[in-house]
């Protein structure tokens, strides 16, 4: 979300180093009304194909509506030549990706320190109001009748908030739990897709096999399109049973994939938190690797993988969902070139770097022996009598009864 | 003294004819011999030469047939191959650059409006420096860094008595 909005400062086709790294302070440099504005801005423009439920935007009859729909960001991303505001944002499975490197909680205990003491030192003027933005958006009950608003009295925790909405989506959890290495405590429920992982490591597997073929025009070509465009749309099924034509979890989503939008986009470059932090690096792994260090709570250290996980199968999965590889024709849109190819190639990478699980290889089953074929025992027609006394006895079969 | 008879000269010389021949036939007739033997031995050789020389070459031509043959054979199988791939790039609709399933163009498009859209901002990763386009920075060597260090130091009415001159 924040990092589409840092591209739309930028007049294409080729910024310079300077311009891209001043378009991401300036994003990080937003008033955190702007911010919330912005969000009510991106709910009202999204695109149509997106599941969402309608209504719930800011009704045109409440006055001041100007007010509640203007972020004052609209004018400087036209005048960069770009629409505006973004039509389409992150999956959800973006969110789950980045949360997975602990980057929430770093920037929690970030936060933590710098509102409680000085051992981190005093943050620079756009270090404090990065500071700012940051706890009042996303680690604060939100103003309640914002699009974005998620945590009240039934559900207080944002964490398990997000947790509960992994859960249902991909039947997955985080892999890190509470600081003390516990399991978080978060609502579970029975409707949650729990063969997502494997079915989606199917398509993987497939696909790779694909790609492997994938200029085999004569002679066997080990491609199953069939087979991927049936595992698509099992995958299709899973997500739309939870989204449901309504778009159900829509808002989690906005609000989840904004929030670690943000906090992916501050460690994407140098930015005024990460020097005030002195975690200057050249990627934002090691950016983050660096601020865990300093804040006594280290980030995964597949966090690279998860990261580029995190915008390859958002957009694998935002077009899955709209049921795109589902057919036959459609399927080879994901291994026959072009940027579904080249993101379905690096989540196959990654996955297996993040998963220790090779999608690559073919996989192996033991087949059980083949039942050795018993020719049945021929039975007599007559059953031998101990004494007949030279007359044949009738069996029951024979008589068929 | 008694005259010798001529009759026993004669005798008496043919008798010592006899003896040389007789040495001579001892002495000349294993040389002879040798020398028989070393000419045969010699006729056998280049005999066998004559006949390796033979087979090489004929080994030599049977190797060219079966070389010429082997270059005819792939020359053949060479553009039988041509043709049928020609075929099945017609029947296929395949090609250099093409896949072996045929992609929808509306995916496609698709694909890089979405990747448009979803995309953050470029990366310093996305664009590499490379060596060959990065500038080459000039180094002065010591004479200019100290006459320049002179230059500055020196008195303006100096600086400016230079200019005029």
């Amino acid at each position: 979300m924040f990092r589409q909005l840092a591209r739309l400062f930028l007049t294409p086709p080729t910024p310079s180093s300077a311009q891209v790294h001043q378009a991401v302070e300036d994003v990080l440099a937003l008033h955190p009304m702007q911010i919330s504005r912005f969000l009510e801005e991106v709910w009202e423009g999204r695109s149509a194909s997106l599941l969402t439920p309608a209504g719930l935007e800011i009704p045109p009859t409440v006055w001041p509506l100007t007010n509640e729909r203007t972020s004052g960001i609209r004018d400087r991303v036209i005048a960069a030549g770009n629409p505006y505001p973004p039509a389409v944002w992150d999956h959800l499975i973006y969110a789950y990706m980045v949360e997975n490197t602990r980057i929430y909680e770093v920037f929690r205990r970030v936060l933590e320190e710098f509102a409680y003491g000085e051992r981190l030192g005093v943050a620079s003027p756009a270090g404090q109001a990065w500071l700012r933005t940051t706890e009042a958006l996303f680690y604060r009950d939100s103003p309640p009748l914002q699009i974005y608003a998620m945590a009240s009295w039934i559900r207080p925790d944002i964490r398990a908030v997000r947790r509960n909405a992994y859960h249902r989506m991909f039947g997955l959890d985080l892999n890190h739990g509470t600081d003390d290495n516990r399991p978080y405590p978060y609502p579970r429920t029975a409707a949650a897709n729990t063969d997502f992982s494997r079915t989606f490591e199917d398509v993987l597997r497939e696909v790779w096999r694909a790609i492997e073929n994938i200029s085999n025009q004569s002679g066997p070509n080990a491609t199953d399109v069939a087979t991927i465009a049936n595992l698509a749309r099992a995958l299709y099924d899973m997500l739309r049973v939870r989204r449901q034509e309504y778009g159900n979890l829509a808002r989690d989503e906005l609000l989840h994939v904004s929030t670690m939008a943000w906090l992916h986009l501050t460690v994407s470059y140098d930015t005024a938190i990460v020097r005030d932090l002195k975690a200057e690096a050249t990627s934002p792994a090691e950016r983050l690797q660096k601020i865990g260090e300093r804040v006594g709570l280290p980030a995964h250290s597949r966090s690279s993988s998860y990261f580029s996980l995190a915008e390859h199968m958002s957009l694998l999965l935002r077009e899955l969902e709209l049921g795109t590889f589902n057919t036959d024709l459609g399927a080879p849109g994901l291994f026959s070139g072009g940027p579904f190819q080249a993101a379905i190639q690096e989540t196959i990478t990654h996955w297996s770097i993040a998963t220790g699980r090779d999608v690559k290889a073919r996989p192996v089953s033991v087949a059980p022996p083949q039942p050795v074929p018993v020719r049945p025992t021929p039975r007599p027609a007559m059953r031998a009598s101990a004494a007949t006394n030279g007359y044949a006895q009738a069996s029951r079969e024979t008589l068929g009864v | 003294m008694t005259e010798r008879d001529p009759f026993e000269e004669k005798l008496e010389e043919l008798v010592a004819g006899l003896e040389r021949l007789n040495v001579d036939t001892k002495v000349k007739a294993p040389k002879q011999e040798q020398e028989l033997q070393h000419l045969l031995e010699e006729a056998r050789s280049m005999i066998d030469d004559l006949r390796d020389q033979r087979r090489r070459r004929e080994d030599r031509e049977l190797l060219e047939r079966l070389a010429a043959e082997i270059k005819d054979s792939t020359a053949t199988a060479h553009d039988r191959l041509t043709a049928s791939e020609a075929r099945l790039e017609h029947v296929e609709g395949g090609g250099p650059g093409r896949y072996a399933f045929p992609v929808n163009p509306e995916i496609q498009a698709e694909a890089v409006w979405l990747k448009a859209q979803l995309s953050g901002p470029p990366t310093d990763h996305d664009t590499p420096r490379f060596f060959k386009d990065a500038d080459v920075q000039e180094v002065p060597d010591g004479l200019e860094v100290l006459s320049r260090a002179i230059f500055e130091a020196a008195p303006s009415y100096m600086q400016s008595a230079d200019k005029e001159q």
